[in-house]
């Protein structure tokens, strides 16, 4: 599973199965495959790499995945705060979620934590808790939300077969409602 | 027929024809409230909006559009009771007058989307949880919420809330069990409330009330405090 590549050992056996831990700041071997860490691996450190990772196990810690797809699996329990391109979240996540490209929490999926990320899908019957940030600063003007209305905001869909039919008529531009003046 | 709480801004539609489903049991009803809803968060500056019902991808990105930050949460499904760690934050004794059921600090939301879940609340959770409500608003905040009008108190499956337009929203029933839906009369909100005003009231055809609260400014709060009795 852990491959020896040139300048970058990764020591086999590191990670105890069953119930034991170690723990490990690991960096994957960049080979392009698609990495699983299995239902009975226990994680707790940091974990880095450079190529998409599934996990079916519990990490607690930190998980990076720069540029790159990341997998919570039906069985994967994580506490950490999770840093990839895109992160699909079908298990439990109790941590902020940080995604260049998109943040899915399935309907299996449960969440915990906040999300920063331009797109996220969250399918019917997921279960999320937490603040959704889809700017990377939070001071966004009322200007630029308006362009922003335009060029970056992406539909929502459901992940499985559902009936989402969310029509995205932009509210009309408010307008001045002298009742409302002065509270 | 309604009290003062009521005196302004009140429309009452009834005999509207019924509204088209999308799925099994699910309803699409024009909405009032989230259109003025939707107007006042425009207009605010880094709005806040916290949603309480069940969690709609959709949902949340109506109110990205509006420019908020949202904040999540299904208090008929609290995550803390499925994530390890969390299982103490479960049965939270509303009825204790400090219990703080909501975890953000004082005047946060803009906005706070309470759906229909005051009507799963007993009188005394239910003044609970408006305090706590009060708490979390920001003055001049408002709360909207759903409370249902019928004569008697039933028991219905909660309902998932998936806003399709600035103006439509869909009323799904979610799941098979059915909990009793607590009837609570204008005079009983008006209580719960005693720190807000309201903004905007409709009754809708399938019984339910539109309700939009605004919470009062502290100057406008002690304004209106209450007078003793005995000065009655």
């Amino acid at each position: 599973m852990w491959d020896k590549k040139e300048g970058r050992d990764v020591a086999p056996g590191s990670f105890a199965t069953g119930t034991g831990y170690a723990s490990a700041s690991q960096s994957l071997p960049g080979t392009g495959r698609l990495v699983n860490i299995g239902q009975t691996i226990f994680i707790k450190g940091e974990l880095t790499g450079t190529e998409d990772l599934t996990i079916e196990g519990r990490v607690e810690g930190k998980i990076e995945l720069k540029d790159h797809n990341l997998t919570i699996g039906p069985n994967g329990k994580i506490k950490a705060d999770v840093y990839a391109k895109s992160i699909i979240i079908t298990g439990e996540v109790l941590g902020n979620a940080y995604a260049s490209e998109k943040v899915e929490i399935t309907n299996s999926g449960v969440l915990q934590g906040d999300i920063t990320s331009p797109r996220i899908v969250i399918a019917d019957g997921a279960q999320f808790k937490g603040s959704v940030d889809m700017n990377k600063g939070n001071s966004v003007s009322r200007e630029d939300r308006q362009q922003q209305r335009t060029d970056q905001v992406k539909p929502m869909h459901p992940v499985k077969d559902e009936v989402s039919t969310f029509k995205g008529a932009m509210p009309q531009q408010p307008q001045a409602n002298p009742a409302d003046k002065g509270r | 027929m309604f009290g003062p709480i009521f005196k302004r801004r009140v429309a009452i539609t009834l005999g509207s024809q019924p509204a088209p489903s999308t799925g099994a049991g699910a309803l699409i009803q024009v909405s009032h409230a989230l259109p003025r809803l939707a107007r006042r968060l425009s207009a605010a500056s880094h709005p806040r909006v916290l949603d309480l019902g069940s969690v709609v991808g959709g949902n949340l990105q109506f109110f990205i559009d509006l420019g908020c930050k949202v904040t999540a949460e299904d208090l008929l499904r609290p995550v803390e009771t499925v994530l390890p760690g969390s299982a103490e934050k479960a049965g939270v004794d509303w009825k204790e007058p400090a219990a703080k059921r909501l975890e953000y600090p004082a005047d946060s939301f803009n906005a706070v989307l309470v759906w229909d879940y005051f009507d799963f609340l007993g009188p005394g959770e239910a003044r609970g949880f408006s305090r706590d409500l009060q708490r979390i608003v920001k003055p001049g905040g408002i709360v909207m919420a759903y409370f249902t009008s019928r004569e008697t108190e039933r028991r219905e499956p909660s309902r998932r809330f998936r806003i399709l337009g600035a103006d439509r929203i869909e009323w799904t029933p979610i799941g098979v069990s059915r909990s009793l839906r607590h009837v609570y009369q204008n005079r009983d909100i008006e209580r719960m409330f005693d720190g807000f005003r309201t903004h905007f009231a409709v009754v809708m055809q399938n019984g339910s009330r539109e309700i939009l609260l605004e919470k009062k400014a502290a100057a406008q709060a002690s304004a209106s405090a209450p007078r003793s009795p005995a000065a009655g």
